[in-house]
């Protein structure tokens, strides 16, 4: 048995070398590849580049800059910024710059999480209505129509009054708002996708309409709803900063950005410009590059198409 | 493809969009004045024709005209509009004396007290309602006679008290009403918190059931006297129609109302007929809401209030303030500030009727670090309990100048009750029971001490004081979660009986407190915590009798039985006690005349003049 196992091991066995070695050229052909999608797509990248930055400042961040976003301090507020405070200090004591970081954490959850639930709402509602067709993409579209002529924010702010949000209350509300979009632009690729070939033969060989949908309609529709996903991350966001800023996000201690920018801007006067501004730009930059990632996948699809 | 200019434009519109976005929803909030018109626009630069715009507080807005005002009604910004067109008998408070009573805002001479303080006479001056006809001793009665039959409908109703405690209201000629009393009762309260709510009613206009009917004697039955009442009360739900209702415009003060919107906004012309001694001197009393401080105070300095008043957060701005043009009044009112606590909560009932449990309520309040970091040190002042801590009386007992914070103290209290504290989180219950050292009854093993809390949503101080609260009380395992709603939809929530009280509030914190700013300096226990709309503690015998000998006791024995009451109270912290402030106005160097009334925190805008 041990011959026969030693036998048998010995033709996969590998030096520790070999083994730290192998998966190198399939990273360094991924890390190409992202090379040059970015010689091609440098807003992108920089979009791309901007929210890894923001991730480990949010996630990673607080590991190494340690504050206590919990308990107020009422010995340290309004400070300017300083070397014991890089960003200053708000109106209860809280570090500016580690109330930053917990505020993205939020952001971010909240924006992924909510175009998440969004594109798979969108992405569902439009494609059976698309593949479906007749009476039912009529019904189903003039859904979506009467949902658009909704303000979002009207709709959040009666939610945000009714209740106090959570964050999964929050994502499910943002969620839930911000699915129309998808849902038109994936009932559009599905329409042109079920006259396709390759459905057609599908069907014939007597595929049922469910499977039909999601093995072949979809995946073609993916290119539509990753650029479409990445948009609603940033619109989330701004959903999210919207809401806070009008005080009906989480509530406080929880960080947000929206709700720094709104406290911020009752010291205005007082000239306090460190409780508004990294808070303002950092709604901006993150809105931004979700903006220009998304810009650039969208080009890279349409490109592909154009080779196919 | 290699990025162009085109593709920059690509996305530079979603993000010109963005910025455009955020920028907006900021300047939503700066400038939201909801309805702030450009009031200056129309500023005259002589009385005669001038528009002068107050700004309404951020914590509350008019939204009810009637006079007979209800609990879920019952506000300052409500009564001080009211006051502009249907004046209270009499007005307590003069700029000098807080205990005076403001004979030329008084529609009767002072009352006069016989047969050993059992009967009270009060006789009416020459007024006339804006109709033409006189004021007179039937418009007290129709008054009382509505307040009989919808005693439990009066906002400042108090079981005992106004109308169960006067026998009979019978005329005496046509301008006296002579009050006989069930006993002998304390002149000044019975004047300052009975009498100075009566507000006389045109029984030749408003007595009938419907608006098609005839005027007749109704208020004379009982039956007849609700179905008034409800005519009347529906009518002043109808906001929209309150320009143009002829009901609205039979006043006997000096202003009647010309508009108003539903965000509150209010727009009052002189009554032309008005009798009184201060004939009003500009054109329009403009009353502008605004749903944040911060908001206001961009107006202000903005130029399109002529009076407003200066954020508890941008006290250290007065500068800017007076640089535009203003001068800085600071006024307080005669005025306690709780947080009121939900006795009939299914939830938090049986937590907050136990004592240790509200006194580590109070014992994680630290009003002086909230004064010194958040108001600036000059925008508030501590409130430890039921007796107004501004103006100084002779009431307060020394039990409350002493500071409860403490968390060591309210750690303490509940581990010896029973409660185990967590490094983080909510303490928990583990010793269940009625013991001396268990949890209490009612209290399940496992029960957690977290509260909700409802603070009125609109003011950066308030925030950050709850913040701070709710921080510290963290610390001694009490868990606080903060909610923010307007005001109106607090009061509505709150009132004193199981029967009425919403059971989904635990904490409330509707940011102005309790105030006897409705006609009274004197700071009675009735109002506040058995009245109809006070405060949800289900008050027991003892304070009741405490209460009692307030309203009875007179000379040098009213000020020993206010300290007996007021020792009660704060050793037994029916509420969690909270900073009071101060209104710091500001008002423009144009505008003369302009007096905030200590009591009422009020102002009679026939006294102004436009330079």
């Amino acid at each position: 048995m041990m011959q026969q196992a030693t036998t048998a091991t010995a033709p996969t066995s590998i030096s520790p070398d070999q083994a730290r070695r192998r998966p190198a050229p399939r990273a360094a052909s991924a890390l190409r590849a992202m090379g040059r999608w970015c010689r091609y797509h440098k807003l992108g990248c920089a979009g791309l580049v901007v929210i890894v930055v923001l991730t480990l400042f949010s996630f990673v961040g607080p590991l190494v800059y340690h504050t206590d976003q919990v308990h107020t301090n009422l010995t340290s507020v309004n400070l300017a910024p300083s070397l014991q405070h890089p960003l200053g200090t708000d109106n209860v004591g809280y570090d500016i710059l580690g109330r930053l970081m917990e505020g993205g954490q939020s952001s971010l959850e909240v924006g992924f999480a909510a175009a998440l639930l969004a594109s798979c709402i969108g992405t569902l509602w439009g494609a059976v209505s698309g593949y479906v067709g007749g009476w039912v993409d009529a019904l189903m579209m003039r859904v979506v129509d009467s949902a658009f002529a909704i303000p979002p924010l009207l709709l959040l702010l009666l939610v945000g009054t009714i209740f106090t949000p959570s964050v999964i209350e929050l994502i499910i509300v943002l969620g839930l708002v911000s699915w129309l979009v998808t849902a038109r632009l994936v009932r559009g690729d599905s329409l042109s996708l079920r006259t396709r070939e390759y459905v057609q033969a599908a069907i014939a060989v007597g595929a049922r309409n469910p499977r039909v949908v999601a093995r072949h309609v979809i995946p073609n529709a993916l290119g539509t709803i990753v650029v479409q996903t990445t948009f609603e991350v940033a619109n989330a966001i701004l959903l999210l900063a919207s809401l806070s800023f009008l005080g009906l996000g989480p509530a406080p201690p929880a960080a947000n950005w929206g709700a720094m920018l709104s406290n911020g801007l009752n010291y205005i006067y007082a000239g306090y410009w460190w409780q508004i501004y990294p808070a303002g730009l950092a709604i901006v930059v993150t809105v931004l590059a979700f903006n220009m990632l998304a810009e650039s996948v969208r080009d890279s699809f349409a490109a592909r198409l154009m080779h196919t | 493809m290699k990025p162009t200019l085109r593709r920059w434009k690509s996305w530079l519109g979603p993000s010109v969009a963005t910025v455009i976005s955020v920028s907006l929803v900021a300047a939503m909030s700066v400038a939201d004045a909801t309805g702030a018109s450009a009031a200056t626009k129309k500023h005259a630069t002589a009385s005669k024709g001038a528009v002068v715009t107050m700004a309404e507080g951020a914590q509350g807005t008019p939204n009810n005209i009637m006079p007979f005002v209800s609990g879920a009604n019952n506000s300052a910004a409500n009564t001080n509009l009211q006051e502009q067109m249907w004046p209270t008998l009499y007005t307590i408070g003069t700029a000098s004396n807080v205990n005076a009573i403001n004979g030329p805002m008084s529609l009767a001479n002072p009352p006069v007290y016989t047969k050993g303080d059992t009967q009270v006479s009060v006789t009416l001056k020459p007024y006339k309602w804006s109709d033409g006809t006189p004021v007179t001793a039937r418009d007290v009665i129709f008054f009382m006679n509505l307040l009989k039959a919808n005693k439990t409908s009066w906002a400042h109703y108090t079981p005992g008290d106004m109308p169960t405690n006067v026998v009979s209201w019978t005329a005496k000629g046509t301008s006296t009403v002579v009050f006989k009393l069930n006993r002998a009762y304390n002149p000044t309260w019975f004047t300052d918190d009975e009498l100075a709510y009566i507000v006389p009613l045109p029984q030749q206009s408003w007595d009938k059931e419907s608006a098609t009917g005839a005027v007749g004697t109704y208020d004379t039955t009982t039956a007849g006297a609700k179905a008034v009442y409800n005519f009347l009360n529906t009518e002043g739900e109808s906001t929209a129609t309150y320009g143009s209702n002829p009901l609205w415009q039979v006043v006997d003060g000096a202003w009647k109302i010309q508009q108003y919107t539903s965000n509150g906004f209010v727009a009052l012309v002189p009554n032309t007929a008005y009798s009184g001694p201060d004939k009003p001197k500009i054109a329009k009393f403009e009353e502008e809401p605004f749903t944040s401080s911060t908001a206001e105070f961009n107006a202000l300095l903005g130029g399109t209030l002529d009076i407003g008043y200066v954020p508890l957060n941008d006290l250290a701005e007065q500068s800017r303030v007076t640089g535009a043009g203003f001068h800085v009044v600071r006024s307080e009112l005669v005025a306690v500030n709780m947080m009121s606590l939900n006795y009939y909560s299914p939830v938090v009932g049986p937590l907050v009727k136990q004592l240790y449990i509200r006194q580590a309520l109070n014992d994680v309040m630290d009003q002086p670090a909230q004064i010194s970091a958040i108001l600036d040190k000059a925008g508030g002042y501590v409130d430890y309990g039921p007796i107004p801590t501004v103006p100084k009386t002779p009431y307060m007992a020394p039990i409350q100048k002493k500071n409860p914070f403490n968390v060591s103290a309210a750690r303490k209290l509940l581990t010896s009750h029973g409660w185990k504290i967590p490094a983080n989180g909510a303490a928990a219950c583990v010793r269940p029971g009625t013991g001396s050292s268990d949890c209490g009854a009612g209290i399940k093993k496992g029960k957690t001490l977290t509260f909700s809390l409802l603070y009125v949503s609109g003011s950066g101080y308030l925030t950050a004081t709850m913040e701070n609260y709710k921080s510290d009380a963290s610390k001694a395992g009490i868990v606080v979660n903060l909610s923010q709603q307007p005001f109106n939809s607090i009061v509505g929530d709150i009132c004193g009986t199981p029967t009425c009280n919403s059971p989904g509030w635990q904490i409330a914190n509707w940011g102005a407190g309790f105030s006897w700013n409705f006609g009274s300096p004197y700071p009675v226990g009735s109002t506040m915590f058995e009245g109809h709309v006070g405060l949800d503690y289900p008050v027991p015998k003892k304070l009741a009798s405490l209460i009692t000998a307030t309203e009875t006791s007179s000379g040098p024995n009213t000020a020993k039985a206010m300290k007996a009451y007021d020792t009660w109270v704060i050793k037994n912290d029916p509420e969690v006690w909270q900073l009071e402030t101060y209104t710091i106005n500001a008002v423009s160097n144009k505008v003369k005349g302009v007096t905030f009334y200590p009591v009422t925190g009020n102002v009679f805008p026939q006294d102004f003049t436009v330079k």
